[in-house]
């Protein structure tokens, strides 16, 4: 299997695993602020199934449809991402406001610490293993799920600390403010996530390291004169590349495109599934 | 000013003065529902705002930061225009449901039914010469904004077809079954539109009838043998396209190149704006390349 689609399938099923934990406690205990947590986590999987479903589109290789490949799946999907991490800090920021507007007491203070602590934990181990899993397979679908879990663990964290804080202090006020400090970061996040999909949805180029590391492939083999119109861009985890290279008007096409391959296999010797696209040019100084 | 910068800064002129008009009208009547027409043209002019933004961006040329241009933005800014069309229908929906709930008097002030009716005629005229333009230069995000007006003229003539409709027969139900009607045309617009908007922000190939034509192009060039590999895509109103073509191994670089630059020549001149990248691949070389695990050829 892809390790990014059993990465994001570990996701899924540990997700379902989370939802169904809180429904059953929240249902036994009869505690409806338990049964609400569960809705985090109804957000959390339609995370993981829209990056599981794109990571199992983007490995599929370039067909006829999409002659580059399906790489931007996973740029659209953490997009969506995006847009479902705004949706949980608003729906944090809503209930917050009614709890400033009318406080009402933490029923079963308890219970719902035990279970924001499960999930905050679970949550953890959930997000480090995508995290690292995104890093290995350069994929921007489980980094989007990674980053979403990790605001689950933040707002898990927070909600107990509030619940601590009204024990000791009875200071109710703390609970809702907590979760709105947390919503303003989870916001941050989103963004930052929404403006990556983005970038790389209309096209914009490698990061400038790249871009150097690939112009020393094409300089450092033997017999290239020059080379320029170098273009680059990403889809999902593989690089786009192509360039103009420049070579003596009077060599032979044969020779000219030995040298292009040698060139491409070093850009993908650097850059494991780069797409490469060589145009030869006569050296027009000569 | 680029036509396309045009026809977007003509949406927002007119919804501006949409909301003008109405808020004013509605402020002077007191008039609730005169004043939530408003907001209605509030939202029209965000998405107004949005495609103008998009086109002015996508008309600049490549440069360092966006080096296959900037045409991408259009479909970006079509998929969000298409999501604020689906939004509007959502909230048809809501509402006609509610009245289907709670059935309640229809009222609607004369001057209301004014105030919908130039707006109509408004957003009739504008959005016709939105689909005109979007027609002409090739343009998405004028093309999402000439549906988004569009739709708006259909729920307004929902509108005065429901109060018809009830002076007639008397019945109240019909005006929410006339919303939910429209509110489910706009939706299928939605989704066709973010279809025909997201598609190349995935890099999907452009149509048969094209990818035809470019092959004979390509074939129709003198000294071409034969070429793989063609791949498509558009950014935008922009043509992305690069092959390889093959050629006699011994031919010097500065013959092959001239062959390229011709083939590239004439598909711009078939398809302006078009970005052409040719690989050139001598003959004897095509086996080993296709055997290759990302070699697909397309046509040829």
């Amino acid at each position: 299997m892809d390790p990014r689609v059993k990465a994001a399938s570990v996701s899924v099923i540990s997700n379902i695993g989370i939802l169904t934990v809180k429904l059953a406690v929240g249902i036994y205990t009869g505690s409806l602020s338990v049964i609400s947590t569960a809705i985090d986590s109804i957000n959390d999987l339609s995370a993981s199934t829209i990056a599981l479903l794109s990571v199992r589109a983007a490995a599929a290789p370039a067909d006829q449809e999409h002659p580059y490949g399906h790489g931007k799946f996973e740029n659209i999907s953490s997009g969506l991402q995006a847009l479902l991490i705004f949706a949980a800090a608003l729906y944090i920021i809503n209930e917050a406001v009614k709890k400033i507007l009318e406080p009402t007491p933490i029923a079963t203070p308890g219970i719902g610490a035990a279970v924001m602590g499960f999930t905050a934990i679970s949550a953890f181990l959930l997000s480090r293993y995508l995290l690292r899993a995104a890093q290995q397979t350069d994929s921007p679908a489980l980094r989007a799920d990674a980053y979403h879990l990790t605001t689950d663990v933040w707002t898990s964290l927070g909600a107990m600390a509030a619940l601590l804080i009204v024990q000791v202090t009875d200071f109710r006020l703390i609970d809702p403010l907590v979760a709105l400090a947390i919503a303003a970061a989870i916001i941050h996040v989103a963004y930052r996530l929404t403006k990556e999909a983005m970038e790389v949805l209309v096209d914009v180029r490698l990061p400038n390291e790249e871009i150097t590391s690939i112009a020393e492939a094409i300089m450092t083999t033997p017999r290239v004169i020059g080379y320029h119109k170098l273009r680059t861009r990403k889809s999902g985890a593989a690089r786009q590349i192509d360039y103009h290279l420049v070579v003596p008007p009077d060599m032979a096409v044969q020779e000219a495109h030995r040298i292009a391959q040698e060139i491409e296999d070093r850009i993908s010797c650097r850059f494991p599934g780069a797409q490469v696209v060589t145009h030869i040019e006569p050296d027009t100084q000569q | 000013m680029n036509p396309r910068t045009l026809a977007a800064g003509l949406s927002v002129a007119s919804n501006t003065a949409l909301v003008i008009i109405k808020l004013v009208v509605g402020v002077m009547t007191g008039s609730v529902s005169i004043i939530s027409e408003a907001a209605h043209s509030a939202l029209d002019l965000f998405a107004a705002l949005i495609a103008f933004f998009s086109v002015r961006e996508s008309g600049r040329p490549a440069d360092k930061e966006h080096p296959y241009g900037h045409g991408k933005i259009e479909n970006l800014s079509g998929a969000v225009e298409a999501m604020l069309i689906l939004l509007a229908a959502m909230f048809i929906l809501h509402e006609a449901i509610d009245k289907l709930k709670y059935p309640q008097e229809v009222k609607n002030p004369v001057l209301g039914l004014y105030v919908i009716g130039i707006s109509v005629v408004i957003n009739i005229l504008v959005s016709k010469h939105l689909f005109r333009v979007a027609e002409r230069t090739d343009s998405i995000a004028l093309e999402a904004d000439a549906h988004h007006l569009s739709t708006d003229v259909w729920t307004s003539i929902g509108v005065f077809v429901g109060l018809g409709l009830i002076k007639i027969t008397g019945w109240h139900i019909l005006d929410p079954l006339v919303a939910i009607a429209v509110a489910l045309m706009i939706i299928r617009v939605a989704f066709s539109l973010t279809w025909k908007a997201a598609a190349p922000l995935l890099d999907t190939q452009l149509p048969d009838e094209e990818i035809g034509e470019l092959g004979e192009i390509v074939m129709n060039t003198p000294g071409v043998r034969s070429y793989h590999k063609l791949r498509t895509r558009k950014a935008g109103p922009y043509r992305q396209v690069d092959f390889h073509l093959i050629v006699p191994a011994g031919m010097p670089v500065h013959e092959a190149h001239a062959i390229a630059e011709r083939i590239e020549r004439d598909i711009r001149d078939r398809f302006p704006d078009a970005y052409v990248v040719t690989h050139i691949e001598p003959d004897e070389d095509i086996q080993s390349s296709s055997d290759s695990p990302d070699a697909h050829s397309a046509i040829g």
